[in-house]
């Protein structure tokens, strides 16, 4: 490929994603409900174009294969400018749609974690509110009765919501699927509901006034730069994003990823080539875990108040259906699940009162005609995992 | 009162929540059988049923009447309420449990939680004022007064003690049902081996139907029972109900109709005696029945009367 090509297809890929960037920031400004209507349907109108035109939208596709570090580095310098530009462009409610992303950023830590446990190792945890929860309330009293800094709270949140996932260890090694689904939803109600009652733990009222996180004396609650001091939240939710994708990625094409699929896939199998399943499947669910309490203590430290009803049964359901609307075993997929579950319904406020029940049917929707996900995941490529890269053949598919 | 008369009245509220339970674990059971999926709207169908004697009760003016026609317009908001969520039943069958149940078994699950929000939703918009706590009539009590049966200090409520009477007779009809009758033993036939039965003719499509539409009757009758016991309804009271129903039938052992029954008599007593003797047991007697159920899946993964499945390489 000579130089010249090469220009013109990081130009594209630029001009693209930028156009991208600045139709979502429009999507976020738009407050009128009938202009909202037509957006959804030019969204629909250029799904059907997608399909007409198949072969011009495999070729941008290509271009974005082929160049992925370019298109990674224009969508973090995007990402990164973002609350720059957000209050500029929607002067009302441009600090809204930030805390919005950062909660996003949160939801897609804890679905990752979940993803790898539930994609990867098929294992139903229907308790992720409730480890969510265990690292945000460990994080909440860390640091109100003993003072300890965020920097300290946010790991040992992460480690205590693994060993509470440890608790369970009987469970995963005996129970499998529907039977797994109804102990983590049952121990989920426990743990709310004994948080509920525990009155160390603030009872109802659950925990107030929890810190900011304060990093080497430079507090979060301090503007940066003139911006409202949800962006050093965002920025620091964003740093924590791509480390745990980069970490998920990484042990998805690693011998750990596919030693859980294996399990997923068949386990009498895996079992009889030597694997420990039993051990596997609880290091992948403590370490799943491990990601839920990390998110659970950013949020306890944002928002500075948490309560029992913040971890219920509906908010693991939700985590729960990012992860499997996305497509299970799927970044992307997941990424793309969290924006739909998470940003939608807040453009959906203006139907306020309808917003959970289309949720509901979204759901439904979405499982019957997709059954397997937005994204599906397709075989595995083994490229990376024999140690041959690009222009490598892939026997083994 | 002597400890004879509290463990009566324990056992007593442990029978109450029973019924209501081993109905709707009944239809967790049977819906797994026939279609190997967990439908976790099913709590919401129970909640469906509380609402549809309440709209009844009040569309007959059922208070206003008296005598022998007021014993038959209980009768019939039984049976009305049965059947129309019985069809309600069928038809979320058709739209949504079976085309998500040939997906993966993860993926149903999480549609029928879908479902699930969905009546939950549509119950608190379209009811009128539906997001508030609605008061469930107290039909029974003007049929039997407030009087109630004391012996040695126990004091057992006739309304209940009619509650209890009805759920063991619709009980007993279900074993019968199930036992002796030509379709009860094709619904047998298709929870052990659907297509084994289809080969030998059964109507997969109608059992599966007939099925949702039994399991949904029933929830609906402990929906009215559960109105009448606690006096009080409200949208969200499908969710709990849901969950309890599943652990029931898996103590049971999924798939075994006996199995529900005995599962819900038996979350229900862990219930009502853990309230009764652990300090502070009201808050926390959930937390304890859980955590039964918990051990119960431990130490035994299949249920009480569930087979024992083993896995072939």
């Amino acid at each position: 490929m000579n130089k010249k090509s090469k220009f013109l297809d990081i130009t594209k890929i630029v001009v693209i994603e930028i156009l991208l960037f600045f139709l979502l920031l429009i999507f976020f400004k738009i407050e009128s409900v009938l202009i909202l209507f037509v957006a959804v349907a030019l969204v629909v109108l250029v799904f059907i174009a997608f399909r007409i035109y198949k072969k011009q939208v495999q070729s941008i596709l290509n271009l974005f294969a082929l160049n992925r570090p370019v298109v990674l580095i224009i969508l973090l310098i995007l990402l990164i400018l973002y609350p720059v530009l957000s209050p500029i462009i929607i002067p009302r409610g441009g600090t809204y749609w930030i805390l919005i992303l950062i909660q996003t950023g949160i939801y897609i830590i804890t679905a990752l974690g979940l993803n790898f446990q539930l994609g990867s190792a098929g294992m139903m945890n229907l308790a992720t509110a409730a480890f969510y929860g265990v690292g945000a309330y460990t994080a909440g009293i860390l640091s109100l009765k003993l003072g300890w800094p965020a920097l300290i709270t946010i790991p040992v949140a992460g480690i205590v919501a693994a060993l509470a996932g440890l608790i369970l260890f009987i469970p995963i090694y005996k129970t499998k699927g529907h039977y797994l689904a109804l102990v983590t939803l049952a121990f989920g109600l426990m743990l709310v509901l004994a948080a509920d009652n525990i009155e160390f733990l603030g009872g109802p009222q659950g925990l107030k006034n929890i810190p900011s996180i304060n990093l080497f004396g430079y507090s979060f609650l301090s503007s940066l730069g003139g911006l409202h001091f949800y962006t050093n939240y965002y920025y620091f939710v964003l740093l924590l994003v791509i480390i745990t994708v980069v970490i998920f990625h990484r042990l998805f094409n690693s011998w750990v990823g596919l030693t859980a699929s294996y399990i997923r896939d068949d386990e009498p199998a895996a079992k009889g080539c030597g694997i420990n399943s039993n051990f596997q499947k609880l290091l992948i669910f403590m370490f799943g875990n491990f990601f839920m309490g990390v998110a659970g203590a950013i949020y306890a430290h944002m928002i500075g108040f948490i309560s029992p009803p913040n971890f219920q049964f509906t908010q693991s359901l939700l985590i729960v259906s990012i992860v499997i609307i996305g497509g299970m075993d799927n970044i992307l997929g997941l990424i793309m699940g969290a924006f739909i579950l998470v940003v939608l319904p807040e453009k959906l406020r203006v139907i306020t009162e309808y917003r959970i029940m289309l949720y509901g049917i979204l759901l439904i929707a979405t499982l019957i005609f997709r059954p397997r996900g937005l994204l599906p995941f397709g075989p595995r490529k083994y490229e990376s995992l024999l140690g041959f890269r690009k222009g490598g053949r892939s026997d083994v598919e | 009162m002597s400890s004879f008369a509290i463990f009566t009245q324990i056992i007593f509220n442990g029978l109450m929540l029973g019924i209501q339970y081993s109905l709707i674990a009944v239809g967790f059971s049977l819906f797994f059988g026939v279609l190997d999926v967990i439908n976790f709207a099913h709590g919401d169908i129970f909640m469906l049923g509380a609402y549809a004697s309440l709209v009844l009760i009040n569309l007959f003016g059922v208070l206003s009447a008296s005598g022998s026609s007021y014993i038959f317009f209980l009768i019939m908001i039984l049976l009305l309420s049965a059947i129309i969520v019985g069809t309600l039943g069928v038809s979320f069958e058709r739209i949504v449990v079976k085309p998500v149940s040939k997906g993966p078994p993860l993926m149903s699950l999480v549609a029928t939680l879908g479902l699930g929000i969905a009546i939950r939703e549509a119950v608190r918009l379209f009811y009128p004022r539906g997001s508030e706590t609605k008061r469930f009539p107290e039909i029974l009590s003007k049929l039997l007064g407030n009087k109630s049966l004391e012996f040695g200090g126990v004091i057992l409520r006739y309304d209940n003690l009619l509650i209890i009477g009805i759920g063991m007779v619709i009980i007993l009809l279900l074993a019968f049902f199930i036992n002796r009758t030509k379709m009860g033993v094709t619904i047998r036939a298709v929870a052990q081996d659907g297509e084994a039965a289809e080969m030998m003719g059964v109507n997969k499509n109608l059992i599966v139907d007939v099925t949702f539409f039994l399991g949904s009757a029933l929830a609906a009758i402990a929906g009215l029972m559960n109105g009448i016991y606690y006096n009080s309804i409200i949208f969200g009271m499908g969710g709990m109900a849901g969950v309890i129903g599943f652990s029931a039938a898996v103590m049971g052992g999924l798939g075994n109709v006996y199995g529900a029954i005995i599962g819900g008599f038996l979350f229900a007593m862990t219930e009502s005696l853990s309230a009764a003797f652990i300090p502070k047991g009201s808050e926390f007697m959930d937390v304890v029945a859980f955590g039964v159920v918990i051990l119960f899946l431990v130490f035994r993964p299949h249920g009480i009367l569930g087979e024992k499945t083993y896995e072939r390489v």
